[in-house]
């Protein structure tokens, strides 16, 4: 008896966040599945499962920000003005695999214009990376000139061919995205520098009389979170085709819900990549279910901001209530 | 014992603005041996092992380890010297496991494609730890565990072991029982001596005497920045070291057993 409970202490240590999301999710299903007959059908799970990719792709960045302590709420304008730019590459004529690598630099870059206003400047996170959305925003509408833009009709088959593309009928955005959250995984489980991104975060004062570079560790963390930005700037062309100046502005806090939902605590030192994947689905079941259901929009925001605060909640009480 | 000076501190001054914080202290710190640093609050104790440790500069004065000249700019080149610190309350990142905190710092990799990746050594990094932990008898259930988890005292012992197992001259514990249960205190104090047994020179600062009493050979005292008296420990006792920690004065019999005073100041 002792040696269950012990087992049951040690499984909600571990994996208590993971759980409850995948009862909940269960939970989720069945609610929408016998609401609306639209909901579980093929086309609506694809939608479901494309749209997933680029929140899970950037959730994983924003984790390792997170992981550091720094929440990163940057993304989804990396993703606008690293968009932008694309299209008008493409429509210039350059060929999809340089946009790709673009997508790739220009994120990692933007990123490290984060990590210098927060390393260098030592502007708050929150603050710094708020600031650093507004300008990018604003370089966006530039860009564009607040209009939508589209890629060349002629060269954008290339980009649907892999954004509704599938190999063995998984689409190529799911595998994308798997990739992405393997690459990050063995970062932060099997490199130094994903020790000290723990490290860093649980406690920064004790790492740096460890001999740990603290600006080098957040730097890289803020980098890693603009590559997914520009990642899922790279899927929304493919799956998209085209970009609204205004894409993500709406959801700025879409990525950071999830995160939290996934358990990862908001004070850093620990996060777990399951939880995060875990965090996006309920969060996108949740969203797209209300919209089938026909839950005006007002109502949608709402509830969105109410899981945040739900998920903060559940976080604080696990890391500071509970005892094991 | 053969008396090899490990560590010498030659006329140290250090001064935050108008405040003098030490002044003109020499000391030196034997091999091997357990030197207990004491004094009141705002005696100096702290700014003398900070400056030992380079994570501050003094201005006047030089550090000679192992009779060479050094000047630490950081603690990072005082650990590479082989001197480990353990601060009260900065030696733990709680939300990594133990072996993760024992090795922090100082992570095991090996190289892929020719150097190109490079991985941490878990497995081997776990053994050592056990390795370590073993050496100073302490008994820590689950090397995977977060520290967090663990009591005050395993905390301790594991911060000492890894001061123990990288510095390879001298540690410096800064209040090590400070903030421990009473039953906790004689394991740390005996993972001191377990130190000393393994041939590391030691400067331990507390508050407390009775625990300085219990490991130390030689007691150095400082008040208001000046170092007042040295004194082996086989030829003082508390009250002693008390009078001179407070600048009182103390009249004694000596073995002989006539007076013996002592002045302070």
């Amino acid at each position: 008896m002792e040696n269950i409970k012990k087992n049951i202490a040690e499984l909600n240590k571990n994996w208590g966040p993971q759980i409850s999301l995948a009862v909940a999710l269960i939970l989720l299903l069945i609610l929408f599945s016998s609401t609306s007959p639209f909901f579980f059908t093929s086309s609506n799970l694809a939608n479901i499962g494309l749209y997933m990719t680029i929140l899970g792709v950037m959730a994983a960045g924003a984790t390792v920000a997170l992981i550091v302590g720094m929440l990163d709420v940057s993304q989804y304008t990396i993703l606008a003005l690293v968009g932008a730019a694309s299209i008008t590459l493409d429509r210039a004529g350059f060929h999809i695999g340089i946009v790709l690598f673009f997508c790739l630099a220009a994120g990692a870059a933007l990123g490290a214009v984060n990590g210098f206003i927060v390393t260098v400047l030592k502007v708050h996170p929150i603050i710094g990376t708020i600031s650093s959305a507004m300008v990018m925003r604003g370089f966006t509408y530039m860009i564009t000139a607040s209009r939508t833009l589209s890629l060349n009709p002629e060269t954008r088959g290339n980009y649907f061919a892999i954004g509704r593309g599938s190999l063995f009928g998984i689409p190529y955005s799911l595998i994308i995205m798997i990739f992405a959250y393997l690459v990050i995984h063995i970062t932060l489980k099997h490199t130094q520098f994903g020790r000290y991104l723990f490290a860093v975060g649980g406690n920064s004062n004790a790492s740096f009389l460890a001999g740990v570079n603290l600006r080098k560790i957040r730097f890289g963390a803020l980098m890693i979170s603009g590559v997914t930005g520009g990642i899922g700037a790279f899927l929304l062309l493919s799956q998209v085709g085209s970009l609204q100046p205004n894409v993500g502005e709406a959801a700025l806090l879409n990525v950071i819900a999830a995160v939290l939902l996934g358990g990862i605590s908001i004070s850093g030192g620990s996060g777990k990549l399951t939880g995060t994947i875990l965090g996006v689905i309920v969060l996108v079941v949740i969203q797209n279910g209300m919209t089938i259901l026909g839950i005006q929009t007002f109502w949608q925001m709402i509830v969105r901001g109410a899981i945040i605060i739900i998920a903060v909640f559940i976080n604080v009480i696990r890391g500071g209530g509970f005892k094991y | 014992m053969g008396k090899e000076v490990i560590l010498s501190l030659k006329n140290i001054t250090k001064k935050f603005g108008a405040l003098v914080a030490l002044d003109d202290v020499s000391l030196d710190l034997y091999k091997n041996e357990v030197l207990a640093l004491v004094g009141d609050n705002g005696a100096g104790k702290s700014t003398l092992i900070k400056i030992i440790s380079g994570a501050i500069i003094q201005n006047r004065g030089e550090i000679y380890l192992k009779g060479r000249k050094v000047d630490f700019a950081s603690p990072i080149e005082a650990k590479r010297a082989g001197i480990e610190t353990v601060y009260q309350d900065l030696a733990l990142v709680d939300s990594l496991n133990v072996a993760n905190n024992l090795f922090l710092g100082r992570e095991e990799k090996v190289s892929v494609l020719g150097g190109t990746l490079k991985f941490l050594r878990h497995r081997y990094m776990e053994k050592r730890s056990k390795e370590i932990l073993d050496t100073l008898g302490i008994t820590i259930p689950n090397i995977r565990e977060q520290v967090k988890f663990l009591s005050g005292g395993q905390r301790q012992s594991i911060a000492v072991a890894k001061a123990a197992a990288f510095g390879k001259n001298i540690i410096i514990l800064d209040e090590p029982t400070a903030a421990l249960a009473v039953k906790e205190v004689g394991h740390i104090l005996e993972l001191v001596k377990k130190c000393k047994e393994e041939g590391i020179s030691i400067i331990i600062i507390t508050h407390n005497l009775e625990h300085a009493f219990m490991v130390a050979d030689r007691f150095a005292v400082l008040r208001v920045g000046k170092k007042v008296g040295e004194r082996l420990a086989e030829d003082t006792d508390i009250d002693e070291i008390v009078k001179l920690i407070t600048g009182g004065t103390l009249v004694k019999n000596g073995k002989d057993g006539s007076e013996r005073k002592i002045v302070n100041a």
